[in-house]
C-alpha cells in the first residue's frame, strides 16, 4: 500500500460550513492533514465532528467551503469517486455477506480481476489478523472481529484517506485499548492517512499525531497531543482533555516582560510576557488553567491541632515545589477526594469559592479528608493563561 | 368460610402449570367454534353426494374428480393462479419503488404518504369496484382519454375480462405489498447503504447487492400475502371479470349461491385452501433459509 509520512498534504478542509436549520453544525472549519499521519477530531457529542467527517466522505454537502484530497477539489464528487475509505461507528458490515464477501465488495464493484481481488483480500485479512474466518457471517463474529472486518474492507481499496467514525465506541474498555495499539500498528504498516473521530480524549492522545479539539462547530485548538495537554488554548480544551482547574486571576501589574496575576484573591504570581497570549495582553481578568499534578498540598493544621485564627496569614512566596520552581500558595478546604487507583484527586474550595483540583499519589505520606484545611502549592511553571470558551 | 380460605392456596398451586394458558380459553373457544368445526364440516360435505339442488346421502370423490377433469374448472384454476401471479408481480414492481421512497421520505411527508398508500383500503369494496367499471368501461374515462389523445381508435377491452380483474386486484392489494416491503426496507441501516457507496458501488449496483437481498423477507412476505389475498377474493372477479375473468373463489360463490351445489363448492374451496396452505409452507421454507443465512440475527 502507499502513502509515506512526510510534508505532503493528503487532505485539506477549507472554511467548511454546514447548517441544519438554525444550528451551525460546522461553523467554518479549516485544517490540513499531512500524508501518513493520524488526525483526531475530538469533542463532545454535537460539536460537529461527525458532520465534518461525513462532509469529507461526501455524504454531507457543505453550505460553504471545500474539501481537497491530494490537492484535488472533491467537494462536488460523490463518495464513491473520492477514493476515501470509511469505518463506521457500528461497522455497517453487510449482514448477508461473509467476511470474504464483505472485504472483496469494493473490488468486485470496481470489477477488479478475480485473481487480484483474491490476492488483495488475503493481504487485507492478514493485516487485520482475520485469516481463517473468511466464510463467517458478521453475526458470527465478536465485536472486535467485526471491527477488523470493517477496517479490512476499507483498507483493501487503498484509500488516500481513511475516515474512522468512533470505530472503537462499541467495544469494552480493555478491547478498546488493545485495538488502539493495533490500529496504530496497522496505520504504520500501511502508511494510510487517517482522520479519526472520537469523544474519548485518552484515545485521541494515545493515537494521534495531531488532535483537533472541536466545540460548537469550531476548532478550539489544533496541535500535537502534547501541545493540547500541556498548553491548552482555552478553558474548553483544558476541561475536556484530562483534569484541570480553571481559576480567574486579576491582572494586578503589567510590565515590559512580565505580568503579575493575583490568584484566588490571596497570592500574586508573575508570568513572563512570552507566556501571555495576545488576547490577554489588555485584559484585567484572565482564566488560568492548572493541572492537578502541578499542585502539592500541605495540611495547614495537623490533625488535633488548633483551628485557624482570623488574620492568620503567612507569606507564600518562600515556598518551593518539587520541580524547583517557585510556588504560588493558596489556602482552602478539602471538599472531597476521588480514588483513581494510583492517586487521589481532591477538590479543594479556595477562599474566593473557586475550586482547585489536586492530585496526590496514593503512596504519599499525607492523605486528606473532607473539611481539612490545606495550603496548595501551585507550580507557577504549570500555569497557563487561556481564552475563555464560548458555551453553546 | 375458614376451610375454604385454607384450601384456596393449595388449589391455586395445583392448577399453576395451566394458569398461563387460562386467558387463552376465549380465543381457543372462538377458534374451535368458528374455524375448526366449520372446516371439518366443509371437508365432510365435499365428500358427499349431491343432486342438482340438494345434498344427497352417500360418500363420493365425484366432486374432486369433476374439478380436476372438467375443462372449465381446470381452466379456471389455472386462470386463478395466473391472475394471482400476475397481480403479485405487478404489485411488487409498483410497490418496491413506492416502499423505498416511503421509507426514506422525510418524517413530515411520511404520514401523508402512508395515508395515500392505504387509501384503497378505506373505500368500500363495492363502491371501489363500481368505480373501476366506470373508469375501465368501453366508453369509460380511460378509453375516452386514450381516444382523445389519438392513441387508439377502437376502445380497449379493459374490463369484464382477465385484465379488469388484475387491475382491480392490483389496486386493492398494493397497500399490503407496500407495507410488507416497507417494514423490511425500514430495518436496513442507512450506514449499510453508505458503506456500499463509499466502497464504490453505483446506485444500480447498490440496489442489486444490498437493497434487494436485504429486503428479501419483505419481498417474500408481501408476495405470499398478496397472492393469498388474490386467491380468496371473489367480489373483484365477479364485478370486473365478466364471464371470462372468473377465479376459483368466484366459482365457489356461484356454486354456492347460484347453483346450490354445496358439496362441489366446498370441494373447490378445499382445493383453494390447499393451494394457499402450500404457498404459506413455501414462505416458511424461504424465510427459514434467509434467517439462518444471517446467523439468526435478522
Amino acid at each position: 500500500m502507499h502513502g509515506v509520512r512526510g510534508d505532503a498534504v493528503s487532505l485539506e478542509v477549507r472554511g467548511v460550513v454546514k447548517s441544519y436549520g438554525s444550528l451551525r453544525a460546522v461553523d467554518g472549519i479549516s485544517l490540513t492533514v499531512r500524508a501518513g499521519t493520524i488526525l483526531s477530531l475530538l469533542g463532545p457529542s454535537g460539536c460537529g465532528k461527525t458532520t465534518l467527517l461525513r462532509t469529507i466522505a461526501g455524504f454531507v454537502t457543505p453550505d460553504a467551503g471545500s474539501v481537497l484530497i491530494d490537492g484535488r477539489d472533491v467537494t462536488s464528487l460523490p463518495p464513491r469517486l473520492r477514493n476515501v475509505g470509511m469505518v463506521f461507528q457500528h461497522y455497517a458490515l453487510f449482514p448477508h455477506m461473509t467476511v470474504e464477501q464483505n472485504v472483496s465488495y469494493g473490488l468486485r464493484m470496481k470489477r477488479t480481476p478475480p485473481e487480484e481481488t483474491r490476492r488483495r483480500v488475503t493481504e487485507a485479512l492478514r493485516l487485520v489478523r482475520l485469516e481463517g474466518l473468511e466464510n463467517r457471517l458478521p453475526a458470527q463474529l465478536s465485536g472486535g472481529q467485526q471491527q477488523r472486518v470493517a477496517l479490512a474492507r476499507a483498507l483493501v481499496m487503498n484509500p488516500r484517506v481513511l475516515l474512522l467514525d468512533e470505530p472503537l465506541g462499541a467495544l469494552d474498555l480493555n478491547l478498546r485499548r488493545y485495538m488502539q495499539v493495533e490500529l496504530k500498528q496497522i496505520q504504520r504498516q500501511t502508511g494510510v492517512t487517517m482522520v479519526y473521530v472520537t469523544h474519548d480524549q485518552e484515545e485521541a492522545l494515545a493515537l494521534s499525531d495531531e488532535v483537533a479539539v472541536l466545540n460548537a462547530g469550531r476548532i478550539e485548538q489544533l496541535g500535537t497531543p502534547q501541545e493540547i495537554y500541556q498548553y491548552p488554548a482555552s478553558t474548553f480544551v483544558a476541561n475536556f482533555i484530562g483534569h484541570a482547574s480553571v481559576l480567574w486571576a486579576d491582572v494586578v501589574a503589567r510590565g515590559g516582560d512580565e505580568m503579575a496575576l493575583r490568584l484566588a484573591g490571596e497570592c500574586t504570581v508573575t508570568v513572563p510576557a512570552r507566556a501571555v497570549p495576545d488576547f490577554a495582553k489588555g485584559a484585567s481578568r484572565v482564566p488560568v488553567v492548572i493541572r492537578p499534578e502541578r499542585v502539592q498540598m500541605l495540611r495547614l493544621h495537623p490533625r488535633g491541632g488548633s483551628m485557624p485564627r482570623a488574620g492568620d496569614d503567612r507569606p507564600g512566596s518562600s515556598y518551593v515545589v518539587g520541580s524547583g520552581q517557585p510556588a504560588a500558595v493558596v489556602r482552602g478546604r478539602v471538599q472531597e477526594g476521588t480514588y483513581q487507583g494510583d492517586a487521589y484527586l481532591y477538590r479543594v474550595a479556595l477562599m474566593d469559592e473557586s475550586q482547585l483540583q489536586v492530585r496526590v499519589p496514593v503512596n504519599s505520606p499525607d492523605l486528606f479528608s473532607h473539611g481539612d484545611e490545606v495550603e496548595c502549592l501551585i507550580d507557577t511553571d504549570g500555569l497557563r493563561i487561556v481564552r475563555e470558551s464560548e458555551v453553546r | 368460610m375458614q376451610p375454604n380460605a385454607v384450601a384456596a392456596p393449595t388449589t391455586v398451586k395445583r392448577s399453576s402449570p395451566w394458569a398461563p394458558w387460562l386467558p387463552l380459553l376465549p380465543a381457543l373457544f372462538a377458534l374451535i367454534v368458528f374455524f375448526v368445526i366449520p372446516l371439518v364440516a366443509m371437508v365432510r360435505l365435499s365428500f358427499q353426494e349431491s343432486t342438482n339442488v340438494a345434498v344427497a346421502g352417500g360418500w363420493s370423490l365425484r366432486h374432486y374428480v369433476y374439478i380436476f377433469t372438467s375443462d372449465l374448472y381446470r381452466e379456471i384454476i389455472w386462470k386463478s393462479l395466473g391472475i394471482g401471479l400476475l397481480t403479485t408481480f405487478i404489485t411488487l414492481i409498483i410497490g418496491f419503488p413506492l416502499a423505498n421512497y416511503y421509507v426514506h421520505a422525510s418524517p413530515r411527508y411520511k404520514g401523508l404518504m402512508l395515508f395515500i398508500i392505504i387509501a384503497p383500503l378505506l373505500i368500500n369494496m363495492v363502491v371501489r369496484t363500481y368505480g373501476w367499471q366506470i373508469i375501465l368501461g368501453r366508453t369509460g374515462f380511460l378509453n375516452e382519454l386514450l381516444r382523445l389523445l389519438g392513441w387508439i381508435n377502437e376502445p380497449l377491452a379493459l374490463v369484464y375480462n382477465f385484465t379488469g380483474v388484475v387491475i382491480g386486484m392490483t389496486h386493492v392489494f398494493l397497500p399490503f405489498m407496500v407495507l410488507s416491503l416497507s417494514s423490511a426496507l425500514q430495518s436496513i441501516d442507512r450506514r449499510i447503504y453508505e458503506g456500499a457507496e463509499i466502497l464504490g458501488a453505483t446506485d444500480w449496483q447498490r440496489f442489486w447487492t444490498i437493497t434487494l437481498p436485504l429486503s428479501r423477507p419483505g419481498i417474500i412476505a408481501g408476495c405470499i400475502l398478496v397472492f393469498s389475498l388474490t386467491q380468496g377474493a371473489f367480489v373483484t372477479p365477479l364485478m370486473l371479470g365478466g364471464t371470462v375473468g372468473r377465479t376459483i373463489a368466484s366459482l365457489v360463490h356461484i356454486d354456492t349461491l347460484v347453483r346450490f351445489n354445496w358439496p362441489r363448492a366446498t370441494a373447490m374451496a378445499n382445493v383453494l385452501m390447499l393451494i394457499i396452505v402450500a404457498v404459506l409452507l413455501l414462505q416458511v421454507r424461504l424465510l427459514k433459509g434467509h434467517s439462518s443465512a444471517l446467523g439468526g440475527s435478522a
